[in-house]
């Protein structure tokens, strides 16, 4: 989900430079931490906006996806009254401070 | 044409030594039973019903859990007993749950198939190795691997046509283990018995497949070779945890979502950029992580992994219950020394008797008892040491032998196992206690980095030629799939053992909650006590009211730590704090039903209890249809749906099949003719010839006449079911299957009761079809000669009950029917026009090569299919070539609205309606200037310091959008320090929470808005005026009727809108009218390209989404053609053009394609390589396995999902024998490789 985002990348390669702290790791290893906390911030994200989804907009949410509309998730995600920017936000914040002690 | 590669014992003989990887691999066969669990899984579900929560008047509680104390473990002992059998009856040990334990039976499975299985075996757990010399000696032991031996020589032969088949065979032996009482050593009961039998059936098939040109001869000494070395384990499990193994609705879909990109790229940038902005972090983290900073303000520091994973995974945790075990943790971690129980050797009997009833003990020792059911837990700092230990002073990685390596590969397994569940379930798998608090965050990421550091080498050294060699690497094997296994068996482990704490915690509970019941007791006697006892109840209702809650308490409580809300947060009808209002314990803990249930668990009269009279019983709630767990997960129309009658529009009027209409006091609407609608005012003033959409809704004309004369009206929309699409089609049984299966139902067939078992010896049992005069199949069932009654199959009483069914199946599918139900009589019909009927000849008979059973139906199978036990079967005529004319009801979605309408503000003053529900169609309110109220809380100072900071970047929308602590108060600040309009690109956010303030600036330009802005949603950035030549387009096609033409028309385009399919069908008859109607693949490409072109050409969004969807219809449609054109004489010319290809692709070397298809034929290699990459083509991009492994692993899944029906051969009929050997071939190779190397 996040993959192709460069603001995430650029998010997740932010928290790794604060804790690296100019410390050079090789490149292949950082790919694979910058891969690992992408995949867990984002798993983090999905799972805060389930969490405000009932059953049926779950499975509502399951039948775009399914269907290949995928550009309209988000809009369905907002009609069901959920502030994207706000979840998204709560958790980036989340995770940031979970590794930077915010 | 190549020659097919010669067959013969020539190459039958090179089945030995070149193919060490799949000769050699042994076959290991997992018997394993979880019968003894089903004991505690009954206490459990018993416990939790005698702990639901008691209501009514303080005194009436008091009074019934005085009674329910003392007769607790009655009730508890009957309740364990309906609990029990529920459990076998469905024979599920999730039942009580609502959900299925095949997760565990496959965790179980690979545990003990695990090269450590024996190592890996819990306490009170068995393992016995069914071919090791001491058991070999048993004829119990003998029997089962004999049988197991036997079902393997039929799986070889070809016996079994797929696995359904073969776990049937399955479940017949173990009936017959059960029945000769020669199971209970090795297997219990058998009644739960996780297995891998067809799974091992399968590989062995593909380990014969695997060697070209073996004679029948060959092929048996080899599969006798195979079975002889197999091993056969037999035990008794114990499973995991029962609250994470679940893969839920919600983890299912989560898996999707990782998948496709649905966040917005600019969305991302605008919530990254301002998270630069320390005011603006520090607001949202006073709202996000407040929960979690009060907590530890208790505990000195937070220490979950992700902190708001805390709440947001509470989800799937009984959270108020292991809130204090969570604070334990916390405590260890912030370096607070655990507590200790006290000496209770040195303390008085008094004090001893107290403490027995539950008095006495301090705040210390219940810690104590809770530190004892904490998770087993791993310091950060020794997982690292150990990480560290792998390398030498130098940084090599320093591993020299296979120990080595798997000593590493059980290191990272086991590290990210802790790191996935702590993750999922927020449990504490992993410490920071050996080090200082402020110290964890580093280490956190230290962890992180050197188990990405760990990762790297050692897939770098897997792939090193000269460590192969030296590690026994073998070359196939691979560091994800190597680390991957390691890792499923590590969370297998660890499941386990959370399991054991969780009921040890449990255990703990139900103790307090009889410690409280006596102290309940007490208070009956006298004032005194109850008063007493408030302390401990207080304590005790805080964990038993998370113990007894589902998900709703997590979600609930999101909802309220969050401090936002949102439109679909659960009520907190459970709260979170103790009610301070009653003053007295909420003595939910002390356990009794509420009311009468359905386990029917009534206090008996003979104990003589006044207990329960209705007038003191809290009324029983009755089960709202579709609150259960939903029965329609799978299938593709949602049954929870609603119908236009059901859309929940309160007092509103019906203007249509779709629509509804709120209207102010004294006004009235009326359906007039010509689809159109008329309002009346109460001063009889008319607003007719109000044009409703062809889907019932109002037009935009209707809507703009209503503005023009002041009503203000919003739109609040629900998907719907709609009236099925049904169209007709010639198809194979296979197709009939693929069509109807979402219909059918799944049959466990537990007992067999016709056929010729040792058992029954019976036959008495037949059915007749004939054909009414209506033209419905009747199916009569009948007993034959004096046998009545012999089998003690009560078939007429269980016909009354409703339990007697006929099930129609077809052959290769028959785990999957279509149900119908006998009446009192003994006959059951299959309606004429029915999709069951087509299966049928004009005499009745099934013409089809399937199934007709009459079934007693033994309740429900936790995989929500039906437990039966078969009376008689039927067998259809056909050979499974037959056509079928099949009947296609294809489900739809429509749009419903709710329309509120307000009337003119000089019309009737205040007489507008309820909350106009909002709308993404009516812009936002723009945002009120007003400045910050008096008495602005410290949070909402500190919201504001954020607010100004995202508005001096312009970042209005943001701040509103990002805080999390910034709700309706914040967002109207943030609007007005930005300037505003409230215009941003979260506006829509606004719009749908409702929160706009008054003021509104409903401009005409509003008017202009049409239904396709709606779609645009704020991504867009706001609403989009149409050009009228757009505008006229989408209405003469919204006012178009939606037309079919043929061979184009399937079930998928019902689940597109319908502008998408009547666009699509535009496309298609204009370049029917340029190529002609013969070649429907050119047509199709011909019409995707007109819809490409279009998209190209539009000027608004609503136009480029149109042709976009229509792109998506269309591709379906080419999908469709293409596939019909692929059969009959097609496929021999595209086998034809085989000849001209090499099967050199690079993605043969994928899982070991290359390696399993290299003993075939040239024809067979090159239809591999062809099939396998049509599959990657259909699955679309491979996710990296770096960044997204489970993608990756799901990608190989659907590739072969997809093999196995492109390589069917039933999908060209018009095949030679010899091209259907190279299907054929070509199906074992991918059996092969998927069996073992695609996972499960």
């Amino acid at each position: 989900m996040l993959q192709g985002s460069e603001a995430a990348a650029k998010f997740i390669d932010t928290l790794i430079d604060a804790k690296l702290k100019g410390t050079e790791i090789d490149s292949d290893v950082r790919a694979r931490l910058h891969g690992d906390l992408l995949t867990r911030l984002e798993d983090q994200i999905i799972r805060a906006i389930l969490s405000l989804l009932n059953q049926q907009q779950q499975l509502e949410l399951e039948h775009l996806v399914d269907t290949n509309q995928v550009s309209k998730i988000e809009e369905y995600l907002i009609n069901q009254g959920i502030d994207l920017n706000r979840v998204l936000a709560g958790a980036m914040v989340e995770f940031q401070a979970a590794y930077l002690g915010a | 044409m190549a020659e097919t590669a010669p067959r013969g014992p020539e190459h039958g003989s090179t089945m030995t030594a070149e193919r060490p990887t799949v000769e050699d691999k042994k076959l290991r066969v997992i018997l394993a039973s979880l019968d003894q669990n089903v004991e505690s899984f009954a206490r459990e579900a018993a416990h939790e019903k005698l702990d639901k929560k008691n209501e009514g008047p303080i005194w009436k509680r008091i009074a019934k859990n005085a009674w329910n104390g003392l007769t607790r473990e009655y009730q508890l002992v009957k309740a364990t007993q309906e609990a029990r059998k529920e459990i076998l009856e469905n024979d599920n040990l999730l039942h009580h749950q609502g959900k299925s334990d095949e997760n565990w039976r496959e965790a179980t499975t690979m545990r003990y198939s695990s090269e450590y299985g024996e190592q890996l075996i819990h306490e009170g757990e068995t393992f016995h190795k069914l071919n090791s010399p001491e058991a070999e000696a048993d004829p119990n032991a003998q029997r089962i691997t004999s049988d197991i031996q036997d079902l393997h020589r039929r799986a070889a032969r070809g016996e079994f046509v797929d696995d359904a088949s073969l776990e049937i065979e399955v479940d017949r032996l173990r009936e017959s283990w059960h029945d000769a009482g020669i199971s209970q050593e090795y297997v219990g009961e058998g009644q739960f018995l996780a297995n891998n039998v067809a799974r091992s059936c399968r590989e062995l098939e593909g380990m014969i497949n695997s060697v070209e040109g073996l004679s029948a001869l060959d092929r048996e000494a080899l599969a006798e070779k195979h079975i002889a070395e197999m091993e056969v384990i037999a035990g008794e499990a114990r499973v995991g945890s029962r609250a994470e193994m679940d893969s839920t609705l919600s983890e299912k879909i989560a898996e999707k979502l990782r998948n496709v990109p649905f966040l917005s790229e600019d969305r991302m940038s605008r919530v990254a950029s301002i998270l630069t902005n320390e005011a603006v972090v520090a607001a949202m983290m006073s709202g996000a992580i407040y929960a979690a900073k009060r907590g530890a303000s208790l505990a000195g520091k937070i220490i979950a992994p992700g902190i708001g994973a805390g709440v947001v995974a509470a989800i799937r945790q009984r959270n108020a219950l292991k809130s204090e075990r969570a604070l334990e943790s916390r405590r260890a971690d912030a370096g607070k020394e655990a507590a200790e129980a006290p000496d209770v050797a040195s303390m008085g009997t008094g004090r001893k008797l107290l403490r027995k009833v539950g008095l006495g003990k301090s705040k210390e020792e219940y810690r104590a008892e809770l530190n004892a059911t904490e998770y087993e837990s791993r310091p950060a700092g020794e997982l690292l040491g150990e990480i560290g230990g792998l390398y030498t002073d130098e940084g090599e990685l320093n591993i020299k032998t296979p120990d080595d390596l798997q000593r590493a590969l059980t290191l990272l397994g086991q590290t990210r196992a802790r790191i996935q569940i702590g993750d999922r379930t927020d449990a504490r798998l992993i410490n920071f206690a050996d080090i200082s608090p402020e110290e964890m965050e580093t280490r956190r990421f230290d962890l992180d980095l050197a188990m990405a550091k760990l990762e790297d080498d050692m897939d770098k050294l897997m792939k090193n030629p000269v460590a192969q060699a030296m590690l026994d690497i073998k070359p196939d094997a691979n560091f994800e799939a190597s680390y991957d296994e390691q890792r499923a068996i590590a969370e297998g482990m660890l499941m386990g053992e959370m399991q054991q704490q969780d009921q040890l915690f449990n255990k703990l509970l139900r103790k307090r909650a009889f410690d409280a019941a006596w102290k309940g007791t007490l208070f009956g006697m006298g004032l005194g006590a109850a008063a007493a006892a408030w302390e401990a109840a207080q304590e005790a209702y805080q964990h038993l009211r998370g113990s007894i809650s589902g998900e709703d308490i997590s979600l609930s409580s999101y909802a309220t730590t969050d401090g936002g809300g949102t439109a679909t947060a659960t009520p907190d009808h459970l709260g979170t704090e103790m009610p301070d209002h009653l003053g007295t314990p909420e003595p939910d803990h002390l356990g009794t039903p509420s009311g009468p249930d359905h386990l029917g668990t009534q206090t008996p009269d003979h104990l003589g209890t006044p207990t329960e009279p209705d007038h003191l019983g809290t009324p029983t709630t009755p089960v709202q249809p579709g609150t259960g767990t939903p029965d329609h997960l799978g299938t593709q129309m949602p049954d929870h749906l609603g119908t236009p009658e059901h859309i929940d529009a309160g007092d509103s009027e019906p203007i249509s099949d779709t629509s509804k209409m709120n209207l102010p006091e004294g006004y009235k609407v009326e359906q007039g003719g010509n689809n159109t609608v008329t309002i009346t005012g109460p001063d009889g003033k008319e607003y007719s010839d109000l044009s409703l959409n062809p889907d019932g809704s109002l037009s935009d004309n209707a809507l703009q006449t209503l503005k023009s004369h002041g009503f203000s009206v919003s739109d609040h929309q629900e998907v719907i079911q709609g009236k099925p699409v049904i169209s007709h089609e010639t198809v194979s049984p296979n197709q009939f299957y693929e069509n109807h299966k979402d219909s059918m139902t799944t049959i466990h067939r537990t007992k067999w009761i016709d056929g010729d078992t040792a058992r029954t010896g019976l036959h008495e049992f037949t059915m007749r079809n004939h054909v009414d005069a209506n033209g419905n199949v009747i199916i009569s069932l009948s007993q034959d000669g004096s046998l009545h009654g012999a089998s003690g199959v009560n078939w007429q009483g269980a016909a009354q009950q409703h339990n007697l069914e006929a099930y129609v199946t077809l052959r290769g599918s028959q785990l999957h029917g279509l149900k119908f139900e006998f009446g009192p009589d003994g006959t059951a019909t299959i309606p004429n026009g029915s999709e069951a009927r087509a299966l049928f000849d004009a005499n009745g008979q099934m013409k089809v090569d399937g199934f007709v059973e009459a079934a007693l139906n033994g309740g429900k199978a936790p995989d929500g299919g039906e437990n039966i036990a078969v009376l008689a079967t039927a067998v259809g005529n056909g050979n499974g070539n037959e056509s079928i004319q099949d009947t296609i009801q294809a489900p739809t979605l429509q749009t419903a609205h709710v329309y509120t309408v307000q009337a003119p503000a000089h019309t009737t003053p205040g007489a507008g309606l309820t909350a106009p529900v909002s709308h993404p169609s009516v812009p936002a309110t723009p945002a009120s200037h007003t400045p910050s109220p008096p008495g602005v809380s410290k949070a909402e100072g500190l919201a504001d310091a954020a607010i100004g900071a995202a508005a001096t970047l312009g970042l209005a929308g943001a701040a509103t959008g990002g805080g999390v602590v910034v709700n309706r108060y914040v967002r109207r600040r943030a609007a007005a320090a930005a300037g505003g309009t409230g215009e941003t690109g979260t506006g829509a956010s606004d719009n749908t929470t409702g929160e706009g303030t008054p003021g509104g600036n409903e401009t005409g330009d509003d008017n202009d808005k049409n239904k396709a802005d709606t779609d645009t949603g704020d991504a867009t950035g706001g609403p989009e005026t149409m050009s009228p030549e757009d505008q006229k387009y989408l209405d003469e096609l919204d006012a178009e009727k939606l037309d079919t033409v043929t061979g184009y028309d399937f079930a998928e385009y019902a689940r597109m809108g319908d502008r998408e399919r009547k666009q699509a069908m535009r496309f298609i008859n204009q370049a029917i009218g340029e190529l002609g109607p013969d070649d429907k693949v050119k047509v199709v490409e011909r019409a995707q390209q007109l819809a490409q072109e279009a998209q190209s050409k539009a000027t608004s969004t609503p136009m480029t989404e149109l042709f976009k969807n229509t792109m998506d219809v269309l591709q379906k449609s080419a999908e469709r053609v293409e596939r019909d054109a692929t059969k009959g004489p097609k496929a021999n010319k595209y086998l034809n053009d085989l000849d001209s290809e090499t099967a050199d692709f690079p993605f043969m070397s994928d899982k070991g394609l290359r390696f399993n298809a290299d003993s075939y034929s040239p024809e067979v290699q090159k239809l591999v390589a062809r099939i396998y990459k049509a599959a990657q083509d259909e699955a679309g991009p491979r996710p990296d396995v770096n960044t997204d492994p489970d993608g990756y692993n799901a990608w190989y899944k659907d590739v072969f999902r997809r093999v196995q029906r492109i390589a069917h051969p039933d999908q060209y009929p018009d095949l030679t024998d010899e091209q259907k050997d190279w299907f054929t071939g070509a199906q074992q190779v991918f059996s092969t490789v998927r069996s073992r190397y695609v996972r499960r």
